[in-house]
């Protein structure tokens, strides 16, 4: 009996790499999703280079597609440079545990010869050359390669505790602090306060959700230019493999529960988003924190409601149709996580928050307008076709200070 | 003739497993507050045992729980004034869920205008866009205050305005600073002098030295040390630019330091290698700029003489200071000196040139200093340590027949040496659990009490002791389980327990020495009436060695002696 080989799906993405690129090239790609079952390729040996929130829509797909048994490989880029961010990122590691497979078996047969390379980066000289003290703390947290991914799992409320506790401690460090303090518009410590721990706190209370990968980066920072980058930000992205935050609402939503916890109307004004829709019926184009979604209510109006203070899952006493999580049921967030994550991303350090689950994708930033308490967003809400990404993906990045 | 105001003050930890007793310093710290902010002729203080305490997974599971802790209870119109003290904690515990609920409970307890509720906070949140200001500043002026004020002495208030001196931030700030450590003690006490058999000094003067003082667990202090002294170098020379030079090899603690301490102060810096290779790389120094050399360790003076020699003959100007984070005591700048250096810290020194070195004529080899050690005292360590005390008979321990005869001073080793037994049992703490948040149930002994200090900066100050009184471990022999667990009811330890039961808490039993496993029996007998279950036993040093584990719990201890107690008294 012969075996039919299935042809393999390759797919190519050149050049700069960028989330929004391979977002609409790979996990939206329609190939993608209409050959599901087919072997895939994901071709990136002309990268020059590769935005950490790209690779961690690559990890989700990853993640998916093993767990659906479906062969997917990558082809390692051509240039030293993204092969070395690569290893000093710890993408190989951190693949390997999110696909269950030896990172050998994760990429094509000519990437292979790529193994047992010696990196290049980070000699541990850079720091020397620069007498700017901040840039200098910046080479040697690349040195300890403090950037890059780390990868959680979490399956009892013990561990939870300790992965939100792990990575929260890395970002207190005092050197990382100080480049932080240096570079951001507010207090570094309010990075870990805030972004890191509401990140992570948020990642870990979705339903089914037993791994997560954090990635971080700084972009644009070269210490030992004399030109200042105006796009020089911190990016940090985080993913799980639980269910989608859309789905947990629209199941509370479908069987008549209530999904708002407290009305935020007693203190601060409503915060108002000016909503700008692409790919799914969008009925008005203001939104305000003080809105509640119905069962009627698309899944990008859902996904906007996240962030609304007071809406959560958690208003209902059990949720429906989903069996007890192994993890953490008691979270009772009151939905108040994201709300305060944006108000520090966006607000305190002028940033953007994105969030990209199912077929959804949400990008959060101030609007121009904004005038007093009364704070005023601009919200790119779309929806694509591909394939559902599996798990939520969050994308915070935050603009460092070009004024030296 | 105006009423008394009562004054209610809860002090809040989180991060904690169990609840503690207040100090006389937050006391004292209540008092002081209660007086400068009211008008009555007199306050009545209510003298609260203990602190509330929110554990780190139910900061993020159920952060209202802090609305139940803080049992305000004023009366109608009554002179009122609540304190919700935070100002012990870490800053960076504070979940923007947990200030808005503390918020809420100040200015829900505040709403008659007799009343004033203060927060204490390490820092204030972020002007504007925290969520903590949101229900303050909803107050209405005709009701009562609110006063949020931090570690600073930086207030803002709410609601009705409360007249405060113009002088009352800056005395609030050195009030708590004289009632907690200053930054320069708070780096005494995170900095470890390891005991090892190091080698230092440059090729052609390479001597041994039995001591290695550590500040990789002091790098925020050290960095802020650095800064404070630089800018009064800086000060006495106005007129210079100014750049730090870091002077090369040196420890990765001081070169982080620098880094912080340099960025801080708005310095550029360089680095000035002797000795090795990398001297090639060293930069050419610019004319008009005063550098000041920082060093990471001073012994003899030797090193730091010719890095000063070297930078003046390559023609750099240098301030009239460099600064060391660590000096020996011995050292002290002479007439002939290039260079005065000022000394963050002063510290003992052991050193012998390799020749005459004990531990080099035993063939030792030398402890590398940047390796992670393991959690085992050396056998040339620990007995120095133990032969360094007093030796007599054993004050405190089992029923009197049973102590020992010849016994060392473990409240004097711990004392002199308990910064690197810390370390070492940090060391295996890490190994038994991976948070800081944990209880350590011991005999209520004076000399054990001494080390979990000493654990306690590097742990945020999130550890607890629970100290079993020596009554209650003699009666756990012969005592029935369900009298155990009744014992005392109201007592500190057993509250605790009980507390820890009920939260499923880490729990580590520590005790300064196991000879016989009594007093191991009896504390794990006593855990088990209460339904404790702990993660390991550790004395720290064991006259059982070999021993795994005791009643099914892990035991480990960080030295252990083969010399049984026992059949031949």
């Amino acid at each position: 009996m012969t075996t039919v080989e299935r042809p393999i799906v390759s797919i190519r993405i050149a050049g700069r790499l960028t989330a929004d690129l391979v977002d609409s090239q790979l996990t939206s790609n329609r190939t993608v999703r209409d050959c599901w079952s087919q072997p895939l390729l994901i071709d990136l040996t002309a990268a020059s280079f590769i935005d950490i929130a790209a690779l961690v829509h690559i990890l989700a797909l990853l993640r998916d597609r093993y767990s659906s048994s479906v062969d997917t490989r990558i082809a390692i880029p051509k240039s030293r440079k993204v092969r070395d961010f690569f290893r000093a990122w710890n993408f190989p590691e951190v693949a390997s545990q999110v696909s269950g497979r030896p990172f050998e078996d994760l990429v094509s047969p000519d990437s292979l010869r790529y193994f047992g390379e010696l990196p290049q980066y980070y000699n541990g000289n850079e720091a020397s050359r620069t007498e700017d003290p901040a840039a200098a703390a910046y080479e040697r947290l690349l040195q300890q390669r403090f950037f890059g991914f780390h990868a959680y799992t979490f399956q009892s409320p013990a561990q939870m505790t300790i992965a939100v506790e792990r990575e929260w401690r890395r970002w207190r460090q005092p050197l990382l602090l100080s480049v932080l303090d240096r570079y951001l518009t507010a207090p570094g410590s309010e990075i870990a306060r805030v972004v890191i721990y509401e990140l992570l706190a948020n990642a870990i209370q979705h339903p089914f959700a037993d791994q997560c990968v954090i990635g971080s980066r700084i972009v644009g920072l070269n210490p030992t230019s004399q030109l200042a980058n105006p796009k020089r930000q911190l990016s940090i992205s985080i993913w799980d493999d639980g269910t989608s935050m859309i789905s947990t609402i629209r199941d509370c939503l479908r069987d008549s529960l209530p999904v708002r916890l407290y009305s935020p109307d007693g203190y601060a004004e409503a915060d108002v988003f000016n909503v700008d829709g692409f790919g799914w019926a969008q009925q008005k184009s203001q939104y305000a924190t003080s809105d509640t979604p119905h069962q009627d209510s698309p899944d990008e109006e859902i996904l906007l409601s996240c962030l609304f203070p007071g809406v959560s899952r958690k208003a209902a006493h059990h949720v429906p149709d989903i069996p007890k999580p192994v993890a953490d049921l008691s979270d009772s967030q009151h939905g108040l996580g994201l709300y305060s994550l944006y108000r520090s991303v966006v607000e305190t350090f002028g940033g953007t928050l994105a969030i990209r689950t199912g077929s959804s994708f949400l990008k959060l930033r101030k609007a121009g307008g904004g005038s007093g308490r009364a704070n005023a967003y601009d919200v790119e809400l779309k929806r694509s076709d591909g394939r559902p990404l599996f798990g939520n993906l969050l994308t915070v990045r935050i603009p460092l200070v070009t004024s030296e | 003739m105006s009423r008394a105001t009562r004054v209610q003050p809860f002090v809040l930890r989180l991060g904690k497993p169990a609840r503690e007793a207040v100090s006389d310093d937050e006391r004292h710290l209540h008092r002081w507050v209660a007086n400068k902010l009211t008008r009555s002729s007199f306050i009545d203080i209510s003298r609260t045992a203990e602190t509330v305490v929110l554990a780190a997974d139910r900061v993020r599971q159920s952060p209202e729980e802090v609305r139940d802790l803080i049992e305000f209870n004023p009366e109608a119109d009554e002179p009122w004034l609540g304190i919700i003290d935070c100002s012990k904690n870490s800053y960076l515990l504070f979940r923007e869920h947990l200030l808005l609920y503390l918020g809420e409970t100040a200015a829900m307890a505040a709403a008659a205008p007799s009343r004033i509720c203060l927060i204490l906070l390490p820092q204030l949140p972020h002007g504007t866009h925290s969520i903590f200001w949101d229900p303050l500043e909803s107050m209405q002026a005709q009701g009562g205050s609110v006063l949020v004020i931090s570690n600073d002495g930086i207030t803002r208030q709410f609601g009705r305005t409360v007249d405060l001196s113009q002088d009352f931030s800056q005395r609030y700030r050195d009030k708590y600073r004289q009632l907690n450590n200053t930054m320069a003690e708070v780096f005494a006490e995170k900095k470890v002098r390891r005991l090892g058999h190091f080698r230092v000094g440059e090729p052609g003067e390479r001597y041994c030295s039995r001591y290695f003082y550590d500040a990789s667990r002091a790098v925020q202090e050290l960095g802020e040390l650095l800064a404070s002294q630089v800018t009064l170098i800086r000060r006495s020379n106005p007129v210079s630019s100014t750049k730090m030079v870091i002077v090369m090899p040196t420890s990765d603690w001081l070169y982080d330091a620098a880094l912080i301490a340099a960025s801080r102060s708005q310095l550029k810096r360089i680095e000035w290698h002797i000795g090795d290779d990398s001297s090639s790389n060293n930069s050419e120094p610019e004319t008009g700029i005063k550098y000041i050399p920082i060093f990471d360790f001073v012994n003899t003076g030797a090193t730091a003489h010719t890095a000063i020699a070297s930078l003046k003959d390559a023609g750099f100007s240098l301030s009239k200071a460099g600064v060391a984070a660590f000096a020996a005591q011995d050292y002290h700048v002479k007439g002939a000196d290039p260079l005065a250096i000022e000394v963050i810290h002063r510290v003992k020194v052991d050193r012998a040139l390799s020749q005459d070195c004990d531990q080099c004529r035993l063939g030792l080899p030398h402890t590398q200093t940047d390796l992670n050690d393991s959690y085992k005292l050396r056998s040339y360590d620990a007995w120095e340590m133990l032969l360094d005390v007093k030796w007599g008979p054993e004050e405190y321990g089992p029923p009197g027949s049973l102590l020992e005869e010849y016994f060392p001073d473990f409240p004097t080793l711990f004392s002199e040496y308990g910064d690197f037994i810390a370390y070492k049992l940090e060391r295996l703490l890490q190994r038994v659990v991976s948070t800081y948040e944990i209880a350590l149930v011991c005999p209520e002994e004076p000399a054990i009490e001494k080390l979990i200090d000493r654990v306690q900066p590097w742990a945020d100050d999130r550890l607890v002791s629970v100290r079993v009184p020596r009554e209650v471990l003699d009666l756990a022999a012969e005592a029935r389980f369900e009298e155990l667990g009744g014992l005392d009811e109201y007592s500190e330890w057993s509250r605790q327990l009980r507390h820890l039961s009920e939260r499923k808490a880490r729990v580590v039993v520590l005790d300064e020495f196991n000879a016989s496993n009594r007093t191991a029996h009896a504390i794990l007998k006593v855990l088990r009436a209460f339904g404790v279950q702990p993660r390991a036993y550790i004395p720290i040093f064991s006259r059982i060695p070999g021993q795994v584990a005791l009643d099914n719990i892990p035991v480990m201890s960080l030295y252990e002696l083969p010399s049984p107690r026992g059949e031949s008294r």
